[in-house]
């Protein structure tokens, strides 16, 4: 009887419609003290500091109750429809897939609900509907969003995994949403294990990791407290194949089998990349501003020791002109501290 | 500042009441139900109350939250299964001595059924892994005896792939440490009785987690968080390091993040939620043991592997099974 009566969906749809709509660099989704209710839509004529154009797109709590009160509401009622997505019509499943997407802005780690819109989303893949694109830009601008829990929803960026693996890459704007995601939620867990598991098979695929080299060392250098970034960067510059091959071949295995495709496994493949100029370059610069901070240190010391003991003993000559009794005499011992600790590590 | 006890008790019963459940919040965490449960039992149980909620109404809800089809738990009736909520059904079932209200093979099947080639745990069939995953998986076996050689060594296998260069371990291999993921990997090592594959420099990186306010952090350059006051200190204790930090100025972060109101937040001052109030207790009850040994707080003990009353855990067989 329920699954006749006449459901609001107009949330649901402005949801999916906001989502998919503004392809920027840039796409700044937060909930905010809004007067009005629904979406409010600022296009910036500033441009972003990456270069590309920004939009930003808020709603107020109440939007925000309203739309999860409208999916759960259909959800409930039409309970048994996302039970039997195969015999949907695909108008339909569009509709329960609008419906999953407002879940998915305002819910997080349901994993539930994710379960059912992975099934909603190969079912329209596999009827030949374009959503693969569309999939990605609501991906995308959930997991780079403002919204602290469901841009660090480790849910969403499973998700990302296999969308990328689908899609064989990911696309410029989306790496610069990621490295976006990162500086909105300092230390982003989720965020930098997609980066290191991105650049990693990238780099087994042949595809170049240079913009995501260079927005890494920019991204680190703007926040050395943050160590997931830092870490990161340390992945980076580690090759370790075997783990890789192994992890991307189950996550093409569950892909196949889900979007009915034929990605081949990888096998392993001998990379010489020689990164000791990145290297050098982070650390003389860690060294000119005098980093205080361990992390950026631990990051590459492994790599060069050499360097980190070259760096003590000139600093430790240092300490000769200064004042044994002034705050600069305290301050390069503190440094010296840092070095000498995260050396001998 | 005094342990509130009452008031967390108080806090905790009320989140069942029928008023809580008109609110936004609770079917905003719909999803999360079953491990909130769990978490609100574990506060009970810390706080020896374990009766202030009434036991069959408890295990009809748990039991309605069988998915049938895969032989797991969900969250709530009529979700699919997964590996998280199953977990924390085992252990309600346990601790309130219902084991036999379940059916054990299908949920060991179902908990079988998800261990990749690799050695990883999936949580479901969306196919998102994690340590956590695995330590889940392996507690369940654990309480329900269904651990077996083979997938224990995958387990093991994988979990070796997940440590890093400072001795802690990542939520998969090149991940970043955290340390809610060493918990789930130390704590796995003790179920399948191999603490031998812990670094040595591990207990390091735990006893850095402490920072001047005496909380605990999960990683470096963090703010603390009262929730690590479980998932540092738990694996602390298994590895019989406790006295690597100091417990007194914790005790006191932890007694200091309690709302006059009960509950506690993750920091003094924060909305409190069940979830921090829960990993607060359970954390401070290890406090309890070690350093008044169990006086000072009226408290029962907390086993550090499973984050179960030890009353609970003596009963479960050890691994390996003696034939």
């Amino acid at each position: 009887m329920h699954e006749m009566r006449n459901i609001e969906m107009n949330l649901c749809y402005q949801t999916y419609d906001i989502l998919t709509s503004h392809h920027r660099q840039e796409k700044i989704l937060q909930v905010g003290p809004v007067e009005s209710d629904g979406f409010l839509v600022v296009e910036s004529d500033v441009e972003s500091e990456f270069g590309g154009s920004i939009v930003e797109i808020a709603l107020n709590k109440r939007t925000y109750l309203a739309i999860f009160k409208q999916a759960h509401d259909y959800w409930h009622d039409c309970r048994s429809q996302f039970k039997s997505i195969e015999t949907q019509s695909t108008d339909k499943l569009w509709d329960l897939y609008k419906v999953t997407v407002s879940y998915l802005l305002t819910t997080n780690d349901h994993h539930y609900i994710v379960g059912i819109h992975e099934n909603i989303l190969t079912e329209l893949y596999n009827r030949g509907e374009p959503i693969l694109d569309t999939e990605l830009e609501i991906i995308s601008t959930l997991i780079s969003s403002k919204m602290r829990k469901v841009n660090k929803n480790s849910l969403l960026w499973h998700l990302m995994k296999k969308l990328t693996t689908i899609n064989g890459t990911v696309d410029e704007i989306t790496i610069y949403r990621i490295f976006k995601s990162c500086q909105y939620h300092p230390c982003n867990y989720y965020a930098s294990e997609f980066l290191i598991w991105l650049v990693r098979v990238r780099r087994l695929l042949g595809q170049d990791n240079e913009l995501i080299e260079q927005l890494l060392v920019k991204s680190c250098r703007s926040d050395l407290s943050d160590v997931s970034l830092w870490i990161t960067l340390k992945q980076y510059l580690q090759i370790n194949n075997e783990v890789v091959i192994s992890d991307y071949n189950v996550m093409v295995d569950d892909v196949n089998s889900k979007f009915k495709s034929h990605i081949s496994h990888l096998v392993a493949k001998q990379h010489l990349e020689d990164h000791s100029h990145l290297i050098s370059t982070q650390l003389n610069w860690l060294f000119t501003i005098k980093c205080q901070n361990e992390t950026p240190y631990i990051s590459l010391v492994d790599y060069t020791k050499e360097l980190m003991i070259q760096q003590i003993s000139k600093e430790t000559q240092q300490l000769d002109k200064l004042d044994k009794s002034g705050v600069l005499y305290s301050d390069q011992i503190d440094y010296i501290r840092i070095l000498t600790k995260v050396s001998r590590r | 500042m005094t342990l509130l006890s009452k008031k967390h008790i108080d806090y905790v019963v009320n989140l069942n009441s029928e008023m809580s459940k008109q609110s936004y919040e609770h079917w905003l965490s719909e999803h999360l139900r079953m491990n909130g449960l769990y978490w609100g039992i574990m506060t009970l149980v810390t706080l020896k109350s374990l009766d202030s909620l009434p036991r069959q109404s408890i295990i009809d809800f748990v039991l309605s939250c069988v998915d049938k089809r895969s032989g797991g738990f969900g969250a709530y009736p009529q979700h699919d299964g997964h590996i998280l909520s199953t977990l924390s059904a085992v252990q309600i079932l346990s601790i309130l001595g219902a084991l036999d209200e379940l059916d054990k093979e299908s949920v060991i099947k179902f908990t079988k059924n998800l261990q990749l080639p690799n050695g990883s745990f999936q949580g479901d069939s969306f196919g998102e892994t994690d340590t956590r995953f695995v330590y889940t998986a392996l507690s369940i076996l654990s309480i329900l005896e269904g651990l077996e050689e083979e997938l224990v060594n995958k387990s093991l296998d994988y979990l070796k792939q997940c440590e890093n260069f400072d001795g802690a371990y990542g939520m998969r291999p090149g991940a970043e440490s955290h340390g809610a993921q060493v918990f789930t990997v130390i704590a796995s090592f003790a179920i399948c009785n191999r603490l031998d594959l812990v670094n040595d420099k591990l207990s390091s990186w735990l006893s850095e987690r402490q920072v001047k306010n005496g909380g605990l952090n999960g990683r470096p350059e963090k703010l603390p968080d009262v929730c690590y006051s479980w998932w540092i200190l738990s694996p602390l204790a298994i590895l019989k390091k406790l006295k690597w930090i100091d417990l007194s100025k914790l005790e006191q972060f932890i007694l200091d993040c309690q709302d006059d109101e009960g509950g506690v937040s993750d920091r003094k001052g924060n909305q409190t939620d069940v979830y921090h109030t829960c990993f607060s207790l359970t954390g401070l009850s290890i406090i309890n043991d070690e350093l008044y040994e169990g006086n000072k707080y009226d408290m029962d003990s907390i086993d550090p592997v499973y984050c179960m009353p030890y009353s609970a855990t003596k009963t479960f067989k050890p691994w390996p099974y003696k034939s």
